[in-house]
């Protein structure tokens, strides 16, 4: 990689790791919080400010610049070449970067407690979201600038298929621009000039359906990087090989037209939408599980063809014989283990009967954890094990907690994620302060497993600090090396010769819209017909 | 697949063997809350 581009991953890097760290102290304080268990400064206002700065720090800003980080250093490798625009690639960090600081100035001096998802008709301070539409346009520069990277190596080699990690990343970068069509729209014409004072009211329904068709391709805008690491990075730690290069292309372009219309199965509970469309919404949720399972299926085959190069035998001996100490590989392996829980909450989540059951209760908060905060998380952490030491130029500090390190966070994310699923079904809802509702015979039925859950807490708590001290320990005290390559595993069967229609983005992207639009168009025109009724916005905290 | 272990064989049978026991540990667990979470309870609004 060049030194610029290393100082631009760098940078963004340590943005979205910085944001996980401060992130991480407000977990531990509201899984002790629900808990019931007596802190200093414990406050219903000072919880939901903390759920806010939590959801907001670590499923949006640490998400999205590691993920922007990772695209540098991928296009970067993958296409031999440095990232075209560096002026504007550094414009990019910026507003992204004031963006955030702007969105998390309005939350920590308490005007904006209205939760990562900022439904309205909390209304928070026009700062948060004029500072989150920062962010996207921030990385929308970013995405601009991977493009243009792209086009510059497409000239030059017309008929030849691009490097898979950057193919995972154009995917990346095809779904979020699709996604951010929605929340673009909710910032700009309804929230911000609701916050201003420019308008009275705001229609909460419209708001949560702009919000869902964003809210949901969100999930893949992490997931995929994530499929990269365990496609291209961690078939070659473990010393093997990618079964199949053209499976994970068709994973990928699965994605691009899946992702975006399947919004409505978070609003099943939603007045104004018939059901009739939540159905097709709900087909198609069912529908994009089939890459998630064609990744397993693949990755999984491409890390036994490690082990057995190690030596592993039987058929199911071989899982013994991977690198379980590397912290990549653990990381990886550990992730999708629980992702594949996760795979099977989300079945759940998307039947339309058996959602009323779980909705809005711990249950949800118990699922998002075992993806978005385990697959995606812990895999990005897996990432930087083996991204930060190349970029910054030395070896990796404190080997023994980076081995340890993704064990406490599956330990800890089972006991949170097993507690919350089963207080869920119990009745618990989700997003409350305080679960002991004046002793009632239902809440206490919760304790034992509250309990658990904060212990749990205390597990990822520790997890995560030793994380962050082998980043530290690395950028500050690490041993200079010479930046060796960042290295990607290869097919079984060779490199592909030929480009195919799995690298041709246009036609996907193009199909991807139409899909959008046949599955968002009629319900919006039809909720636009229909007599709303506005709302004024409330601060509760 | 020249360069592949032989104990490999012509199909990654272990991943073949994990893949088919979550598929059915999937199927299972979804039933499982189907008929003794959901249906016990009854729809929305009966």
């Amino acid at each position: 990689m060049t030194l610029h581009d290393r100082k631009l991953a760098t940078a963004h890097m340590a943005v979205g790791l910085a944001a996980f760290g401060v992130a991480t102290f407000m977990a531990l304080m509201q899984a002790l919080s629900r808990a019931n268990l007596d802190l200093p400064w414990r406050s219903a206002r000072m919880y939901y400010l903390s759920v806010t700065g939590h959801g907001v720090l670590m499923a949006i800003v640490f998400t999205t610049f590691v993920i922007m980080g990772l695209g540098i250093a991928f296009a970067n490798a993958g296409l031999g070449r440095p990232i075209r625009g560096p002026k504007l690639a550094w414009l990019g960090f910026w507003i992204a970067f004031v963006g955030t600081l702007a969105a998390l100035w309005a939350i920590f001096v308490g005007k904006a407690s209205v939760l990562y998802t900022f439904y309205p008709p909390m209304q928070a301070h026009p700062a948060f979201y004029i500072g989150l539409t920062l962010l996207v346009v921030g990385s929308w520069v970013w995405c601009g600038v991977i493009v243009a990277t792209y086009l510059d190596w497409r000239r030059e080699h017309r008929d030849q298929p691009v490097a898979l990690s950057v193919h995972g990343m154009l995917a990346t970068i095809a779904v979020w621009c699709i996604a951010t069509v929605g929340v673009a729209i909710e910032m700009l014409a309804q929230l911000i000039p609701w916050s201003l004072g420019l308008v009275d009211t705001i229609d909460p329904l419209l708001s949560r359906i702009l919000f869902w068709y964003f809210g949901h391709p969100l999930v893949y805008f992490w997931l995929i990087p994530a499929y990269v690491i365990w496609y291209t990075v961690a078939p070659k730690a473990a010393g093997g090989k990618l079964f199949s290069d053209p499976l994970a292309r068709l994973v990928f372009v699965m994605f691009i037209l899946l992702s975006t219309p399947v919004g409505f199965h978070h609003q099943f509970m939603d007045p104004g939408i018939s059901a009739g469309w939540k159905m097709l919404h709900t087909v198609n949720t069912l529908g994009i599980l089939f890459p998630s399972l064609v990744t397993a299926f693949t990755v999984v085959a491409s890390l036994e063809i490690a082990a057995r190069l190690r030596g592993g035998r039987g058929l199911l001996g071989w899982i013994t014989a991977l690198p379980w100490g590397d912290p990549l590989v653990s990381s990886v392996l550990l992730s999708m283990l629980l992702f594949a829980v996760g795979g099977i909450g989300g079945a759940i989540n998307a039947a339309y009967g058996m959602n009323a059951v779980v909705h809005n209760t711990a249950w949800i908060q118990g699922h998002f954890h075992l993806t978005v905060g385990t697959a995606s998380a812990l895999t990005f952490m897996g990432a930087s094990y083996w991204l930060v030491p190349k970029l910054v130029g030395r070896d990796l500090e404190l080997g023994l907690l980076a081995k340890v390190q993704p064990f406490l966070w599956f330990v800890g994310m089972l006991l949170f994620s097993i507690a919350n699923h089963i207080t869920g079904v119990m009745g618990m809802p989700r997003r409350i302060y305080e679960a002991s509702y004046g002793d009632s015979p239902v809440a206490q039925s919760w304790e034992g497993l509250t309990l658990m859950s904060a212990l749990g807490g205390a597990f990822l708590f520790l997890s995560a600090s030793f994380f962050l001290l082998v980043m530290l320990g690395t950028v500050l005290a690490g041993k200079r090396n010479e930046q060796p390559a960042l290295e990607f595993a290869e097919p079984v069967n060779g490199q592909l010769g030929a480009r195919t229609v799995l690298d041709r983005f246009t036609p996907w992207v193009v199909v991807a819209v139409v899909l959008v639009i046949i599955a968002y168009a009629y319900p919006l025109m039809s909720h636009l017909q229909m007599e709303r009724f506005g709302s004024p916005g409330f601060q509760v905290f | 697949m020249a360069e592949l272990p032989p104990e490999l064989g012509k199909h990654p049978r272990g991943t073949l063997a994990v893949v088919g026991l979550y598929g059915v540990i999937f199927i299972l667990a979804w039933l499982a809350f189907f008929f003794f979470v959901y249906a016990p309870r009854g729809v929305v609004g009966r």
